[in-house]
């Protein structure tokens, strides 16, 4: 009986316990809800239609509105998303895709394959992403309210990875059939998805201000970067625009701002010592690329081009336009440590081999007849404006006359856009593909602003073709090794380093996972 | 009077049309491609090419010219590149926190400029004197962009007084505008009182050297009386000229405080359409500042009939 009375005492203190602790847990919970967050972003966007612009800024704001079928994960996994599931045909053409059931949009409806169909085919037609995917793909059809089915004319194996991309704004994200119906190819500025926040208010140049979504439907996956459960704990989200980073970081100082993004990374001891301010360095984040006017002599020929390669000491050039060594680090390959798609010897042999002597000797054989050499570079970007200046440093000293022409962006971009006037070009680039398929955009003959057109780029344009077509995991990989190994054999451009930038945030934003894009869901204010 | 002013008025057209023809030309010959900014860095040659067409672009320069002249003359500055939004619309929404900048840095810069113009003139060669002049000196030669970040340290940052940037419309806020705008109010109204303490203080010391205020002095007027009812009045019109000229530079110096406070202002706007090469932005803000500076010009010349009873416009 004693016996019986002890072990009753210890159940029912457990419970007693276990309730007082749940109660606790949800009561912590609660808390969490709540709050104005206040962010601070460096560049305004034109419009909120991610299928009408290639600025990779709306997919980061609106990836709190929209959702994906697949989103990626922390360590670029794809992830279905509104998607329950899906099946690929063994042929590689058919793909067929479960929808999530019961997933509430902002119009007070649930998304359907009616929704799914429709945002595709403007998808389809109007995004950067869609129209690399239009000439293989046949077909999308609504098998019943929630099954949809992709269907391709010939094989395209990253198919998924780019519906989920977030390079050059090429997401595929579900919008409501209505607002597809109503804006057609028009920019859309009614925005109805299935996110975790509302579109409230966007004043152009001023802000963008969200909402919670009150009957959002989190994935049941758990929550890692873009993919699985987001939880809305804020009330709202103001992304402010602001174009001068000082007022960023004083934003952030005075608590005006929760999030500033790409703060000037000499201040680092600066936040590290204030209480208040976390440090956050996004990795991976971006890359340095040069890129060579393939069609303007000398570098018409790659030994030219292998040779600046040689000339550069890329250490050197880190601390110079980076500066501070936590903020870059050398990495030849496209894909970063870590990333399904790393090839770990790319640019064996080449790559941060400083040999001025050897770049001397190829640029001799590529007949170099000592004109001089326009590097075209930003004014305004730090990387770009101090490493053509470095640049310019290191190849003079090894005796290459060069003339630096640094402009504000319109100005770059419609001079690098000529096929004369420029043979060197520096550019930011995103370094998170999650697909290497991705790069053929660029890479190839006559790709982007290149004017690489060879036997070389043929070659490369061959080895593109395999990839798209390979659906095996493996082989696919052999491809890439083949690509990476191309690419620094016939150098129409290179990695300098990867490098990152420097975000700020208050230290009362709390959850803060630095991701490739900046996003709040999951986040709460302390 | 009123024949004069019809006749200023009528002058009006011929100047903004050439204004006009000079921002057109410019702005397009201007290098930087505004279809390849909306783009985006990404963006292909067959992208290019159809918002070229959609935008009208691809036509050439002078047909583009006489339709945008046709245009304008109706009011019609056309479609902004980048906002999607009329032009004229978008200058209109933009024109109150650009003239409440200015206004209240005006009044800033008049009321300091001439305490400090008068206190110079009248303890000439004295302490009072120096310190004003070196002061106003500070005035004109601090940039703008400067003070306006140490103004933001001090007063934002280290006392958090006011917000670092942004804006609340009167209709929404109330005086509440005020916390948004005295920054860059302040900043603008540094340069103005500058200019305005060393034009009334060389005017007035002319002015005190008259044979007139000689007369009031031994009449035993008081230097209160003297000052404020003979001399300043009679010293005010190179000040109203400076004043009127500088309103039109103070609507320029918006351009650089309100990109700095993040003020949507007529400035911010202009800045943003340069970066952009939004192109029928840029025209339009030229011609809009041609036009303050020319009816502003216009006030000041009416404003010597009223100061000085001897000028007579006939």
């Amino acid at each position: 009986m004693r016996k019986e009375i002890k072990i009753t005492s210890i159940v029912v203190l457990v419970l007693v316990f276990s309730l007082l602790l749940s109660g606790s847990v949800l009561a912590q919970e609660e808390d969490r809800y709540g709050g104005t967050l206040n962010a601070a972003l460096q560049m305004s966007v034109a419009h909120l239609d991610s299928d009408n612009s290639t600025d990779s800024m709306i997919t980061a704001m609106m990836n709190h509105v929209y959702e994906g079928l697949f989103e990626f994960d922390e360590n670029l996994n794809l992830v279905p998303h509104l998607a329950e599931s899906y099946q690929v045909g063994e042929d590689g053409l058919v793909y067929e895709v479960k929808l999530r059931e019961n997933v509430m949009m902002h119009n007070g409806q649930t998304m359907d394959a009616d929704d799914v169909v429709a945002s595709f085919r403007r998808w389809l037609e109007l995004n950067n992403g869609g129209q690399l995917v239009a000439p293989y793909f046949d077909q999308v059809e609504k098998i019943d309210q929630f099954n949809v089915r992709f269907t391709f004319e010939e094989a395209y194996a990253p198919f998924l990875n780019i519906l989920a991309s977030p390079v050059s704004n090429q997401k595929f994200v579900v919008r409501a059939e209505e607002v597809v119906e109503e804006f057609g190819s028009d920019v859309i500025d009614r925005h109805v998805g299935t996110g975790p926040y509302k579109y409230e208010e966007w004043v152009p140049d001023q802000k963008l201000t969200l909402t919670r979504f009150e009957d959002y439907t989190p994935s049941s996956r758990e929550g890692s970067f873009f993919a699985g459960e987001r939880i809305p704990y804020l009330d709202k989200i103001v992304f402010n625009f602001i174009p001068d980073a000082q007022v960023r970081v004083s934003g952030v100082q005075t608590g005006q701002f929760h999030f500033a993004e790409e703060v000037p990374r000499d201040q680092y001891q600066i936040f590290e010592m204030d209480q208040n301010i976390k440090n956050e360095i996004i990795y991976p984040d971006r890359m340095s690329m040069l890129i060579f006017n393939n069609a303007e002599p000398p570098f018409d020929n790659k030994y030219a081009r292998r040779a600046i390669a040689y000339a550069l000491d890329f250490e050197e050039l880190g601390y110079a336009m980076i500066g501070d060594q936590q903020f870059w680090r050398l990495e030849p390959a496209l894909h970063e440590d870590g990333n399904p798609w790393h090839v770990p010897d790319a640019g064996e042999g080449i790559y941060g081999v400083y040999d001025p002597e050897k770049a001397k000797e190829l640029l001799d054989r590529a007949g170099y007849d000592g004109q001089p050499l326009v590097i075209l570079s930003g004014q305004d970007n730090q990387m770009e404006r101090q490493g053509a200046i470095a640049i310019q440093d290191q190849l003079e000293k090894i005796g290459i006359e060069v003339e630096l022409q640094l402009f504000d962006r319109p100005t770059v971009v419609e001079r690098r856009s000529r096929e004369e006037g420029w043979h060197m070009h520096l550019s930011p680039f995103i370094k998170v593909v999650p697909d290497p398929q991705i790069h053929e955009g660029w890479t190839g003959t006559n790709k982007w602003i290149s004017n690489w057109d060879s036997e070389d780029s043929r070659q490369m344009d061959q080895i593109f073709a395999e990839m798209l077509k390979e659906v095996d995991q493996e082989k696919r990989y052999e491809i890439v090794e083949r690509m990476q190994a191309e690419l620094w054999d016939s150098v129409p451009y290179f990695n300098i380093l990867d490098y990152s930038r420097l975000h700020i945030r208050r230290t009362e934003l709390k959850n803060f996972q630095a991701g490739w894009q900046p996003f709040f869901w999951n986040t709460y204010l302390e | 009077m009123r024949n004069y002013i019809i006749k200023r008025i009528l002058l009006l057209i011929p100047i903004i049309f050439i204004v006009a023809v000079i921002a057109f030309f410019i702005t397009n010959l201007m290098p930087g491609d505004p279809v390849r900014v909306i783009l985006g860095n990404m963006a292909t040659e067959s992208e290019v090419a159809r918002l070229e067409q959609t935008l009208g672009l691809d036509q050439p320069l002078i047909v583009r010219f006489f339709r945008w002249l046709a245009n304008i003359m109706r009011g019609d500055f056309g479609d902004s590149l980048y906002l999607n939004a009329p032009v004229a619309e978008v200058l209109i929404k933009r024109l109150r926190p650009t003239f409440l900048i200015a206004i209240l840095a005006e009044i800033l810069g008049i009321a300091g400029g001439m305490l400090l113009g008068i206190l110079a003139a009248v303890k000439h060669r004295k302490f009072l004197d120096q310190f004003s002049i070196t002061l106003s000196l500070f005035g004109i030669s601090i940039p703008s962009f400067w003070l306006a970040l140490m103004l933001m340290y001090l007063f934002s940052v280290r006392l958090g007084w006011f917000p670092v940037s942004g804006y609340e419309p009167f209709a929404e806020a109330g005086f509440g505008t005020l916390r948004y705008i005295i920054l860059p109010a302040v900043t603008l109204a540094f340069m103005q009182a500058g200019l305005i303490a060393r034009m009334t203080r060389s005017a007035m010391l002319d002015t005190l050297k008259q044979d007139y205020i000689r007369t009031a002095k031994s009449k035993g007027l008081s230097t209160k009386s003297i000052v404020f009812k003979h001399a300043l009045k009679n010293s005010m019109m190179p000040v109203i000229t400076v004043i009127g000229h500088n309103f039109a530079v103070l609507l320029g110096g918006t351009w650089i405080v309100e990109t700095i406070f993040v003020i949507p202002g007529t400035g911010f706007m202009a800045i943003n359409a340069i970066m952009r090469r939004d192109i029928p932005v840029i025209q339009a803000s030229i011609i809009f500042v041609a036009v303050i500076y020319i009816i502003l010009n216009l006030f000041v010349d009416l404003s010597y009939a009223f100061l000085n009873p001897k000028i007579r416009y006939n």
